[in-house]
């Protein structure tokens, strides 16, 4: 450690990364704060999805009661078949826990259990898409389509975005599968499961987010209960200042 | 004047040459030309600075307030810039002393502000809920003089629920108007502003701020007519190709005014081609192409619809053709001040004009140029004498009105009905 | 003891193979950071122009009372566009074309931490800004013509002559006019509010406006996720986030505004898209079937408050990189180093925080209620706080200074008094009362242009004389400079003070013109006498850009005597940045190596070179920096990313994916079995690109 490098060509720092995960990488130098930078943009990425989900789910909130306050059916409460919706949604959480074997897999250089872990996650993933599918065209024979009523297209939109995320991710998994088919993934490459698990996971914990404020929580009885619940709740919570705000002495 | 003017070291020496003088004079002219502006009299019948009620007066007051306050700031940093600016030129090669920061300076900086905006948020606030609770208390009241006002592409429908058109037929309906407001004097009037299409914003400067007319939203808006007079008001929400064309006046009345123009909608027009086949007045067979859309009030033009579930205007999604709505009740036509919304003043050769280049006077209008579409010359002629026949033998009530504000009436220019029309679109 | 000398005092010569590769192929396939600034800054500068030329025209329109320039469809197009194209096109990608250049250079870094996405979010950004600008550049002919024909008609009476008006409005080439584009030019306003933007009420040009949002909605988030990586994780040694320069600070949040705020108008487009496409009513409360009013249950306020949890925000990232800038040009020519770092830092991420918290402000007039609308007012005047305490801290820099006023430190000055105004007529509309009447008024024009022409303008063009040298080794010519200030600042007040007048006296926006009886004359006449002016200190900015393109000079590494990284390596920079990744230790690194240091070695110079820092002083992770730099300084190589067309071909597969879309309508159909075939192409362009990008060695 006594060598003064002054004068001397440098590393690569900064470039190249997008590549290689860096993690174990000894001709790549460690990050300022010391995590991968890929891993580092899949959790900035997730952060940007919590804002898009979080703007459907806002959306669909707000107008959750609307087409029960105006008589509009199909109507969510009458047309959900939970336990149907609480397997496939039983399904999308065990394909975490193969998520999470086949990380440990890759990790531990076990190259056929990473297949078998990957390969089972992606079947799971497709039976929760299938699912939906089978919902939908359900849905629709029932009448609730994506212009039937406010309600159907706030759901299809909302939960067919999700359903998109889960399809990706289902060939993200393929396409690791394929590499790893064809010469494995080696333990110092295990960020690349790392990443797609990243996503994986966060796309299983929307669904959760999603299953329960769409599905499980009760919906208004009728129109005069959903005009208590109309949209914009989310700036009524504001109005709970009102009785603070009208006893100042202005 | 102030010389921020830069001084420079070293490769370039400073710049005073030709440019910079000609910038000055130029920023001189300029000046003279602001103050001379500044004296003129220019009438501005929509100033937002010239409250004719308490409640503008309200809104003066908090201007005024935020102005001064505004302003003493601003003469503050702006002074600060100028003095720093000029006194630490750098004038040698030393390094001034390199200081990185006061606490005691930046928490002053930090409270200060928070001061003022403290003390600028309290009548803020108050003022807000006062306004809210004038309106709450004018919607419980039975004293309230209701407005509804239904914005459209481009104008203005005007009803009033308390007030039938037919006292013996509750069937009729309220009386129904379009661009212009009557409201008796001394009337705390609340307009209820909903719209069918697209969003609009109702505003009369002298009277009120501005308040949306949102589809699927029944908003709300009140104030207090103090004085007599007309007051312009316009859409202050862009809302498609005519938005420019979308005036409106409220007319003020004394109380006796007010209940001779109500009479005077009620009573069916003078003009009358057919008196003797019907017990209602006819309008002429030139006429017939306007009833689908147009109504006029104790005539047999009643097919036109009203109100808000009617269609109101909209472009066919699949064929972009427009497909047009009811248009506005023409009721006492004579007596408006404006024909289009505020785009020409009522006078026949407008009328004409209007008639015959409807879509070059106004762009975008829904109601179809049926000149274009065959009517004669003649036709026209005819349907101009009788939308202008539609006011009451004595003369419109409120016409020798004054207006309330210091401002003077606009005046809006007429234009020659038989100019070159331009190239026929088919 | 390991010692490290700083960074380009003792550059050694290039290597040959790493000398910078010319050529049209090389641009496009770059991922070289400095390039993709010049590409972005050049895009920016024409779309500059061409915004410009939309507010000129819209000047001359509302020049006198009845004006007939264009007619209200035009005009309508001409606001909207001028609105787009100054935000998505000019504010954000110029401020993101500084990023590019200033921020790998400022924190040490040889790149961006992902530099094929980078390269990727500028495709993107130029595949969304074509989509926006078909239309324009289809309508050109036929808006030249139209004007043409009214000067001609009010110059002499009568109308065009024949010659001219057989052009038809046309461009000269056949198969161009077959296109329906010239209709489609958006027309709605920036900010597109419902339900003027639904099937009922609009035509296809809403199409065009939303899905060229989205593209560039991609484009700002791919690169803001790139900022934030290459910030946090490729600093220089021993660079701690509070020795961070000002303005990569700015960038950081400027990018954590993006990645938060672009989602929410991106599923808004969506959602604008389905109601438009897809048959659903998100935002229109009533359905039209066959002319009858059908209530729908949609809300258009949503899209009210979905676009503005968008659009307050994105003010913020519009005016946090000008910021930025000026904390950086206003501390090198005052001499003096920035006053209150950490203050200044707060301030940036307290406004970028109170931004999510005030959207409803531009909403008070929709008849919210009381309550909130208060509690909106306040949340508002609290962001004044931090902006206030900015501009006086950077007073404080400025005093006890050697203050030079150079041109960009005369726009740095200007942004600082011009935006005092911005701020305190912002502060007006944060009174509820007062903002009703102020509300979609001129008032509201002038005070976002003195906010955004006064602040973002005047701060990039400062920027454009400051790193203008960093870029391309020549000053700008200074005398020039001075006169494109001064003329800009002349005609910018111009222009922009006489609207709060306009907005006083009740003039609302999006007007397309007005009547005589409403006396806004003569305010309108010296605004657009404003708007000549600037105009004309544009075309004195384009002489000087030639006038420099010319001049032969050299300024050398550092011709400001600026304190942060990027001025010390040679101008134009190596296409490696640093040939020894730089050592930080101060926070105006180069300021106190070459004073602090001489006044600790009792003046001798000499002693810098020899000056140096003891390895074993840093924190773990640099020392381990320093172990692997080492290591590769022994093979001798410095490693650079490799050129690829994978993001090229991207953002070409996402410009066809869009326009295939926006071409299959009634008039034209490039469909097979009910599948448009230009977006059926697109997408797999795209699908091969992200594959042959992910198998794609970096290098």
């Amino acid at each position: 450690m006594a060598t003064a490098i002054e004068l001397q060509p440098e590393t690569a720092h900064g470039a190249g990364h997008d590549a290689h995960g860096g993690q174990g990488h000894a001709d790549h130098p460690p990050t300022s704060t010391g995590l991968n930078s890929r891993k580092m943009l899949m959790w900035l990425f997730l952060t940007s999805d919590t804002m898009f989900f979080g703007t459907l789910i806002a959306t669909y909130m707000s107008y959750r009661n609307r087409s029960i306050e105006l008589g509009m059916p199909p109507y969510p409460n009458e047309i959900f078949d939970i336990p149907y919706t609480s397997v496939s949604a039983f399904v999308l959480l065990m394909s975490s826990l193969t998520m999470v074997l086949a990380l440990s897999a890759v990790q531990r250089g076990d190259n056929r259990g990473l297949r078998i872990w990957i390969a089972a996650t992606a079947l799971l993933g497709a039976i929760f898409v299938g699912g939906q599918f089978f919902e939908f065209t359900t849905f629709a024979k029932e009448g609730l389509t994506l212009d039937s009523n406010i309600f159907g297209s706030s759901f299809y939109v909302l939960t067919g975005f999700h359903g998109a995320h889960v399809t990706i991710g289902i060939v993200w998994l393929l396409s690791l599968l394929v590499v790893s088919l064809r010469g494995g993934i080696p333990a110092e490459k295990a960020a690349d499961v790392e990443i797609a698990g990243l996503y994986w996971h966060f796309v299983d914990i929307v669904w959760i987010v999603i299953f329960t404020l769409v599905y499980l929580i009760p919906y208004a009885d009728g129109p005069e209960e959903a005009v208590e619940a109309a949209p914009e709740a989310f700036l009524r919570v504001l109005t709970l200042g009102d009785r603070l705000l009208t006893a100042l002495p202005f | 004047m102030i010389r921020l003017g830069p001084r420079q070291e070293g490769q370039s020496a400073p710049p005073r040459g030709r440019w910079p003088r000609a910038a000055a004079v130029l920023a001189l002219a300029a000046v003279v030309l602001v103050l001379s502006g500044c004296t003129a009299e220019i009438a501005q019948p929509f100033s937002t600075i010239a409250p004719q009620n308490e409640k503008t007066e309200d809104i003066q007051n908090l201007y005024k307030i935020t102005f001064w306050a505004s302003l003493v700031v601003f003469i503050g940093v702006q002074v600060a810039i100028g003095y720093t600016a000029l006194r630490f030129r750098r004038r040698n090669e030393d390094r001034p002393e390199q200081v990185h920061g006061s606490r005691k300076l930046e928490i002053a900086w930090t409270i200060i502000p928070a001061v003022i905006l403290l003390v600028l948020f309290i009548p803020t606030a108050q003022t807000i809920f006062d306004h809210a609770n004038d309106a709450d208390r004018a919607a419980a009241s039975d004293e309230t003089f209701r407005v509804n006002v239904i914005g459209k592409q481009w104008w203005w429908e005007i009803s009033y629920p308390d007030i039938p058109a037919n006292p013996d037929d509750p069937e009729a309906g309220p009386i129904v108007t379009a661009n212009e407001v009557f409201v008796p004097v001394g009337a705390n009037v609340l307009f209820s502003l909903a719209s069918n299409n697209v969003i609009h914003s109702f505003w009369v400067p002298q009277l009120s701020g501005k308040m949306d007319l949102i589809p699927g939203h029944d908003n709300k808006m009140q104030f207090v007519a103090e004085k007599p007079g007309e007051y312009w008001g316009e859409c202050a929400e862009f809302c498609g190709a005519s938005h420019a064309w979308m005036r409106f006046k409220v007319n003020v009345l004394p109380r006796e005014e007010f209940d001779a123009w109500v009479a005077a909608w009620r009573t069916p027009p003078a003009f009358d081609a057919n008196a003797e086949t019907a017990d209602v007045a006819e309008a002429p067979p030139a006429f017939g192409a306007c009833i689908a859309c147009h109504r006029v009030s104790g005539t047999n033009a009643q097919v036109a619809g009203q109100g808000i579930a009617q269609n109101p205007g909209y472009v066919d999604p699949a064929t972009g053709e427009p497909v047009p709505g009811p248009g506005p009740n023409l009721t006492l036509m004579g007596c408006r001040d404006t024909i289009g919304a505020g785009i020409l003043e009522n006078t026949p050769e407008n009328m004409e004009t209007w008639l015959k280049r409807t879509d070059e006077v106004k762009e975008g209008v829904y109601m179809p140029n049926y000149y274009k579409q065959g009517l004669t010359d003649e036709q026209i002629a005819e349907l101009v004498d009788y939308l202008e026949s539609l006011r009451p033998a004595d003369g419109c009530p409120g016409d020798d009105l004054l207006v309330g504000s210091e401002v003077a009436a606009p005046v809006i220019e007429a234009q020659d009905p038989n100019e070159d029309p331009g190239e026929d679109p088919q | 003891m390991a010692s490290i000398a700083h960074p380009g005092i003792h550059a050694p010569a290039i290597p040959r193979e790493q000398a910078a590769p010319s050529g049209l192929w090389s641009w496009l396939t770059t991922v070289d950071h400095k390039r993709i600034a010049v590409l972005y800054g050049v895009t920016a500068f024409i779309f500059f122009l061409v915004g410009g030329l939309e507010a000129l025209l819209i000047r001359v329109q509302l020049m006198r009372p009845e004006n007939n320039v264009v007619d209200a469809q035009r005009y309508n197009e001409l606001f909207t566009m001028h609105g787009t194209t100054m935000i998505f096109l000019v504010v954000m990608p110029l401020s993101v074309a500084l990023f590019n250049l200033v921020v790998p250079l400022q924190i040490g870094a040889r790149d961006v931490a992902f530099p094929r996405l980078n390269a990727f979010s500028y495709w993107t950004f130029l595949a969304g800004a074509a989509i926006l600008n078909i239309p324009v550049l289809f309508a050109l002919p036929e808006i030249f013509l139209s004007i043409a024909g009214t000067a001609w008609t009010n110059l002499f009476g009568a109308g065009l002559p024949d010659a001219l008006q057989a052009l038809g409005g046309r461009w000269p080439f056949p198969w161009f006019n077959g296109w329906p584009f010239a209709r489609y030019v958006p027309d709605q306003g920036w900010y597109g509010y419902a339900p003027l933007t639904e099937r009922f009420f609009s035509g296809r040009e809403i199409d065009f406006w939303a899905l060229g949002l989205q593209i560039l909605g991609v484009a700002s988030m791919a690169g803001a996720f790139n900022f934030i990586v290459t910030i946090l994780n490729l600093r220089a040694p021993g660079m701690t986030m509070m020795r961070l320069p000002i303005f990569s600070w700015s960038t950081l949040i400027t990018s954590i505004l993006i990645i938060m705020a672009f989602p929410v108008i991106t599923i808004a487009l969506v959602f604008l898209s389905f109601d438009r496409l897809g048959g659903t009513m998100f935002y229109g409360a009533f359905n039209l079937v066959e002319g009858t009013l059908v209530t729908s249950g949609g809300d258009p306020r949503l899209w009210q408050h979905l676009f503005w949890i968008f659009g307050h925000p994105e003010v913020y990232i519009l005016i946090l990189p000008a910021f930025g800038l000026v904390s950086e040009i206003i501390p090198v020519f005052s001499r003096k180093p920035l006053f209150g770092y950490a203050v200044m830092v707060y301030a940036i991420a307290a406004i970028a925080f109170l931004g999510f918290g005030v959207w409803v402000h531009h909403m008070f007039t929709t008849g919210l209620g009381a309550t909130p609308t208060a509690a909106f007012a306040a949340a508002t005047m609290l962001i004044a706080i931090p902006t206030g305490v900015k501009i006086l801290n950077w007073t404080a820099t400025m005093w006890g200074g050697a203050l030079t006023f150079t041109t960009p430190m005369l726009f740095a000055v200007g942004l600082v008094s011009q935006f005092v105004i911005g701020g305190l007529s912002g502060v007006m509309h944060a009174v509820v009362p007062v903002d009703t009447q102020q509300n979609d008024t001129y008032f509201v024009v002038a005070h976002f242009h003195y906010v955004l022409f006064g602040g973002s303008i005047f701060a990039l063009l400062g920027a454009l004389y400051f790193y203008w040298p960093k870029v391309f080794g020549k000053l700008l010519d200074e005398r020039i400079g001075k006169i494109h200030f001064w003329l800009t600042f002349i005609g910018f007040n111009m222009t922009f003070f006489p609207m709060h007048f306009l907005g006083l006296a009740g003039m609302p926006r999006r007007y397309s013109t007005y009547g005589w009886e409403s006396g806004w004359w003569f305010w309108n006449v010296i605004s657009t006498l404003g708007a000549l002016l600037i105009a004309a200190s544009v075309l004195v900015f384009l002489l000087n850009v030639l006038r420099t393109a010319q001049s032969k000079q050299n300024v050398g590494a550092n011709p400001w005597d600026a304190p942060t990284l990027e001025w010390a390596i040679p101008s134009p920079p190596p296409v490696y940045n640093f040939r020894i990744v730089p050592l930080v230790t101060h926070r105006d690194q180069l300021w106190h190596d070459k004073y602090d240091r001489i006044a600790e070695s009792h003046g001798r110079p000499d002693d810098v070179a020899d000056a140096i820092v003891e390895v074993d002083q840093l924190p773990e992770r640099s020392r381990l920096g320093v172990a692997v730099a080492e290591a590769q300084a022994e093979e001798g190589n410095i490693h650079l990313p490799n050129p690829s067309f994978y993001p090229l071909l991207c953002g070409l597969g996402l410009f066809l994916l869009a326009f295939g879309i926006l071409i299959n309508n009634p008039h034209i159909q490039l469909g097979f079995l009910g599948i448009p075939i230009v977006s059926a192409l697109g997408f797999l362009l795209l699908v091969i690109s992200i594959y042959g990008w992910s198998f794609e060695p970096a290098g």
